[in-house]
């Protein structure tokens, strides 16, 4: 294994705020990542896409800083930003000239602190959002595959309704639920700072409690659910027409959260069955037997347990049903012969370098730091992930298989291509 | 701690920034084989990670009448050669932990890997002989032709590929950018193995590739793994497309792709831009960042933050050899289509018709010049910038002087510079939607012609019947 270490220190502020930091001379930049740990899964239905539109509006207005001055701020000092909310959490960051890290603290301390929002600049971003949702889901060919998945292979896991919300719900958030969420979840005690780069412990250790140190918790118990699906014993399947080309397959079968044990093989199994053009499936449906025209596969990585999802467009002339059968066909080769030594020791030379390349970015490794320690509990788990990788057998890879990847335990939707009108033919 | 908790913090103003560190784009090495193959190294070993492409001059621009022959010979560099199958190529490099690709721009075509740098000797290998013996086996130009067909048909539910297909046929016209560079249907079903042999033979030639390594690699290394490789590589260089001018329209055309169960307008205003080595490229980069080429541009504060028509609006000079296009535009919502085309003319004409604040000018120039190191962080990043260099011709202190000429420019120089680069009278208006509304919505921007999503030309039944 190649040794690349992320080296860092940590530490809570008297408030609860945890604080992670990696410092990296090379050049004078600084990365800075937030993480609040909430998100769509914080929400309850009637209120879908909440958390996301609350993003938004971290933007719009604090105490000291005007609606829109954030953005003007950062890039007038040379720096990026952004933010961006899934199922259990939302970050913000900016990347900075090192010269302007306390104005970055300064900006991301006033909107934890304070929130100045109106009707009107909350009522923008509610077309912003509304927008966002069309240009990214509902008008993009197979844009809603994942949210049509998710809503019906789980019955009680609040990951049953997209992050984008839905149309109604993001038209009908008030002022006060956004005035009421930020007391609630964005405070000290449910937030991690992460710096990277060019900077000084002592000088950010000292900027930080000058910044953060002073904000209050909130009051209330913070709303954290812990719903587990029962187990599924038969088969969900359904069609979905959609305005495509071709028509597609979406597969997902339950598997358990991130953190649990069994996560790592089902991992390198997907690496194994669609990561590169040599990989089993990829081969076997795009390559050799010409009946798709793309495949990917992966295990989502969440706090509660998750989906291992199969996404497969079919070639020209070829339907989902073919798609399907021969992907029952070729887990049920997996379940019962198992990978063989190569192709686990491909995948885990693929999971190496891409570790390689996730880390050479200071605002990617910012934000890796910050995801080990918020979802896995532990920033260290970024530095033992790589054994836990190599650790891996091929019996592990088997039995995950065998356990997971079964009929039984999957949803399944076939989009099909609108029915055409005759005058369009 | 305890201190920084009592003492009561003023926020009201934002702190003052510490001192700049000066960021010079960082010096590379290199080194020219006697055969005129260049060898390029910039080394950083933070990470033991390298990246290599081996680029040949000139790409789409020569397609001729065989759209799609540059960007399918490139794709098949790697789909086998006398010696290797495509399968032997992607499992080999894939073992390794690395990645390979081949592809073409208007400008180049190239192979690349990336791979953990101890892997580096047996890699450059099978680069080395994806590049001088490709076999373009008729089996896997099948295969890629059926893969690029179905592309093809994706495309065309695809709102923003649609409007800019639509986009590049109505500024360009029959000149080789008006055509989509991956082909169309006609044109990939027409292309054959030995027109892509023909078209790799006169293009990977010594005098006509070079090859960039970065990341965690010593230049000697690099050059002994050329000289072993290529070192007996003949061949002169090609000549480069000419600077010659692209006319812009008299009137300006208004074209709507119809997708009947649209929910959104995708838009692109535009024409004609500026060439990459044109001496205005640098106000022209600036004065696209003003109207549109970062969040806090004119476009997107006015069409998402003042008006909440869309997730985000934008612009940008695509510039190539040639004048490669301008465009403008966002995906609204249908009903606000034709005030989002109204706002963004009127962002347009604004730009030409009065000049910049300072303050407004000193944002966008700190934006551009404070975010530079961050553009040169990782290798990869630097590596694509020497490409541009060799590519274009640049000088090789292009980047170092490229924050003092950004700083140079005045309000005057950017409102010049509108004046010659933007059009939005000759602009051509594109918008993918719902043909029925936007049929008469648009009227008023000029006649309305209606394509459908192959390209087809829907005749307007209603005025046609006014007519007769």
């Amino acid at each position: 294994m190649s040794g690349v270490n992320v080296n860092y220190e940590e530490y809570d502020l008297p408030n609860g705020m945890h604080v992670i930091l990696h410092r990296d001379h090379t050049l004078p930049i600084v990365a800075i990542n937030l993480w609040y740990h909430v998100g769509s899964k914080n929400e309850h239905e009637g209120e879908t896409g909440f958390a996301h539109l609350f993003e938004h509006m971290m933007f719009q207005g604090s105490e000291n800083v005007p609606a829109n001055m954030h953005f003007h701020h950062v890039q007038s000092a040379g720096g990026t930003l952004n933010a961006s909310t899934s199922f259990d959490r939302t970050n913000y960051y900016e990347t900075l000239p090192a010269h302007q890290l306390e104005l970055g603290l300064w900006l991301e301390s006033d909107r934890m602190n304070s929130l100045a929002v109106t009707e009107q600049t909350l009522e923008t971003q509610r077309n912003v959002v509304m927008e966002e949702r069309r240009s990214r889901y509902d008008n993009q060919p197979y844009g809603t595959m994942l949210m049509e998945l998710f809503a019906r292979a789980y019955k009680m896991q609040p990951y049953r309704w997209p992050t984008i919300g839905s149309m109604t719900d993001i038209q009908s958030a008030s002022l006060e639920q956004v005035r009421a969420f930020h007391r609630m979840y964005y405070r000290p005690e449910n937030a991690t700072l992460c710096l990277a780069g060019d900077f000084g412990t002592g000088t950010a250790q000292e900027l930080i409690a000058k910044y953060f140190g002073p904000i209050a918790n909130g009051d209330g118990e913070m709303y954290r659910p812990f719903i587990h699906e029962p187990p599924q014993t038969t088969q969900v399947r359904d069609y979905v027409y959609d305005s495509i080309p071709l028509p597609g397959l979406v597969v997902g079968m339950h598997i358990p959260d991130m953190n649990a044990p069994d996560f790592i093989p089902l991992d390198i199994l997907s690496y194994i069955l669609t990561s590169g053009e040599s990989s089993r499936l990829y081969h076997r449906f795009v390559y050799e037997s010409r009946i798709a025209q793309s495949i990917l596969s992966f295990a989502y990585d969440l706090e509660l347990p998750g989906l291992f999802i199969f996404r497969i467009i079919a070639q020209q002339g070829k339907t989902p049903e073919m798609l399907e059968s021969m992907l029952w066909k070729e887990l049920e080769d997996v379940r019962r012969n198992g990978v063989t030594a190569s192709e686990l020791q491909k995948a885990k030379n693929r999971i190496e370098t891409m570790f390689v390349r996730a880390v050479s970015s200071l605002q990617s490794r910012a934000d890796l730091l910050n995801s080990f320690r918020v979802l896995a509990g532990d920033a260290a788990k970024l530095n033992e992930h790589r054994e836990r990788i190599h650790a891996v057998t091929q019996e592990d890879v088997q039995r995950a298989a065998a356990t997971y990847l079964t009929e039984h335990n999957a949803t399944c939707l076939h989009y099909l291509p609108y029915p055409k009108k005759s005058s369009e033919q | 701690m305890t201190d920084s908790r009592n003492t009561t913090l003023d926020r009201s103003r934002p702190p003052k920034p510490g001192v700049p560190k000066d960021v010079p784009f960082p010096d590379y090495f290199e080194h020219t084989m006697a055969n005129g193959m260049k060898v390029i190294v910039y080394e950083d070993h933070s990470l033991p990670i390298a990246a290599v492409n081996v680029v040949a001059r000139g790409g789409s621009y020569f397609d001729g009448a065989h759209p799609g022959l540059a960007s399918m010979t490139a794709e098949l560099l790697t789909k086998g050669t006398a010696t290797r199958s495509a399968t032997d190529i992607v499992e080999d490099i894939e073992f390794l932990g690395g990645s390979i690709g081949s592809g073409a721009g208007w400008d180049s075509m190239s192979v690349g890997i990336s791979i953990l740098s101890r892997h580096l000797d047996r890699a450059m290998e099978v680069i080395a002989d994806t590049v001088r013996q490709p076999s373009f086996p008729d089996e896997e130009v099948e295969r890629v032709r059926e893969q690029r067909l179905a592309d093809i048909l994706q495309a065309r539910s695809s709102p923003s590929a649609l409007a800019f297909e639509r986009f590049s046929s109505a500024v360009y016209g029959t000149h080789p950018y008006g055509l989509p560079q991956d082909g169309t249907e006609h044109t990939v079903a027409a292309l054959q193995s030995p027109m892509m042999h023909d078209f790799h033979r006169e293009r990977f030639t010594a005098g006509n590739m070079f090859i960039t390594a970065v990341g965690d690699v010593e230049p000697e290394r690099m050059v002994e793994i050329a000289e072993r490789l290529f070192g007996d590589l003949g061949g002169e260089a090609v000549p480069s497309p000419d600077g010659s001018v692209i006319a812009l329209p008299e009137t300006r055309p208004v074209q709507v792709v119809d997708r009947p169960s649209a929910v959104q307008s995708s838009i692109l205003i535009g024409h004609a831009g500026i060439a990459r080595n044109h001496e205005d490229y640098i106000p022209v980069f600036l004065l696209n960042m003003l109207l549109g080429g970062y969040f806090g541009s004119r476009l997107n504060l006015n069409l998402r933050e003042d008006k909440g028509y869309t997730y985000g609006a934008h612009a940008r000079f695509d510039a190539r050899r040639q004048a490669g296009p301008f465009a403008a535009g966002a995906e609204v919502r249908n009903e606000v289509t034709d005030r989002a085309i109204e706002e963004i003319l009127k962002e347009m004409e604004q730009m030409r018709g009065a000049p910049v604040s300072e303050e407004e000018l000193e944002k966008v120039k700190n934006y551009v010049t404070g975010s530079f190191p961050l553009q040169i962080e990782t290798a990869a990043q630097v590596a694509q910038r020497i490409v541009m260099i060799e590519i274009y011709g640049l000088e090789k202190d292009y980047y170092t002087k490229f924050n003092s000429r950004i700083l140079a420019l005045s309000a005057e120089d950017i409102q010049r510079t509108a004046q010659t680069w933007l059009h939005p009278d000759r602009a051509a208006i594109v918008a993918a939607g719902r043909g029925s509304l936007l049929r008469n919505t648009l009227e008023r921007f000029g006649p309305v012609e209606l394509f459908d999503a192959k390209g087809a030309r829907i005749p307007d039944v209603e005025s046609q019947a006014q007519d007769t």
